[in-house]
């Protein structure tokens, strides 16, 4: 049975052509209850290479340009129709969800330079009475949280409010990469997002923006 | 053209590159969006390769750029 290669869901349906994949094969746009997905016939999941990356990634921006809402797929997603009809209805909530945050939107990216973490230091959430178990979960929220905050852009806050309409945060070990910051803007917003982070005078740490992107770090959550 | 997933090498000689705009997408590509399979083409090592790979070169970058800006001034 053939498979199909995975690009992106879509929000609407773009023009009847919607222009050749990565292989070069047709595009086509499958629906599984109310979501719309861009898919392409392939025998086999394409090799890594920048090539093949950078022909993904032209056809995802290609399908952004046409629809007000993308969720770009992971690369390398081959698999049955009706294995694909299987996860999206499973996820339907949540990706119907991840769609409506990202209509009229797109992606930039800040990549966070510094000498060290910044310290976060924080009251502890359990009060002085808990048990061992309160503290332990209490410890575990702190750290969660730690892991998607970047105090370091405290002072480019009031810039970037306005623009920034959701967040996602990776901490990075990898000094002086500190984090990478993922902001979800109104589409035509990139170059004020811009003008934003370079203005914002002598800071602690450095960022360099990038973008706009499709919003590829907007998907939900990875299952299990 | 395998179903195997990414190896540490494979990895390596992808991210050799030193093109960030290449490791912009690869971070987007290989670590981000929807995963509607279980087969994930980049492990947990290659990811942090990635990572560690941005950091170099954003650091040279970031250096470069402090000292024409010194220059400058």
């Amino acid at each position: 049975m053939s498979e199909v290669y995975v690009y992106a869901l879509l929000g609407d349906a773009p023009a009847p052509d919607a222009g050749a994949g990565l292989c070069e094969e047709p595009l086509r746009v499958v629906r599984v209850g109310d979501l719309l997905v861009a898919v392409g016939e392939m025998a086999e999941p394409p090799a890594v290479s920048e090539a093949t990356l950078r022909a993904h990634d032209a056809v995802v921006r290609r399908l952004a340009d046409a629809v007000d809402a993308i969720l770009p797929v992971r690369f390398g997603s081959l698999l049955s129709e009706s294995s694909l009809a299987d996860v999206l209805r499973a996820r339907a909530r949540e990706l119907s969800e991840a769609l409506a945050l990202v209509a009229g939107r797109e992606q930039m990216t800040l990549r966070v330079l510094g000498d060290a973490p910044a310290s976060v230091a924080r009251a502890a959430d359990a009060p002085g009475d808990a048990g061992p178990g309160a503290r332990y979960l209490a410890a575990r929220r702190a750290e969660w949280r730690r892991a998607r905050e970047a105090p370091e852009l405290a002072p480019l806050r009031p810039l970037l409010d306005g623009l920034v309409r959701a967040e996602r945060v990776t901490r990075h070990d990898a000094p002086p990469l500190l984090a990478s910051v993922y902001h979800l803007i109104d589409r035509g917003a990139a170059a004020a997002y811009r003008a934003a982070v370079e203005g914002s005078g002598p800071c602690a740490v450095r960022v360099v923006a990038t973008g706009p992107w499709p919003p590829y770090a907007f998907a939900p959550e990875a299952l299990g | 053209m395998s179903k195997r997933p990414l190896t540490r090498n494979d990895a390596r000689a992808i991210f050799a590159t030193s093109d960030t705009s290449l490791l912009e997408v690869i971070d987007n590509l290989l670590t981000k969006g929807v995963v509607v399979t279980g087969d994930v083409v980049l492990g947990l090592a290659g990811v942090d390769l990635v990572y560690a790979r941005l950091s170099v070169l954003l650091c040279a970058a970031d250096r470069l750029h402090g000292a024409e800006g010194q220059d400058g001034e």
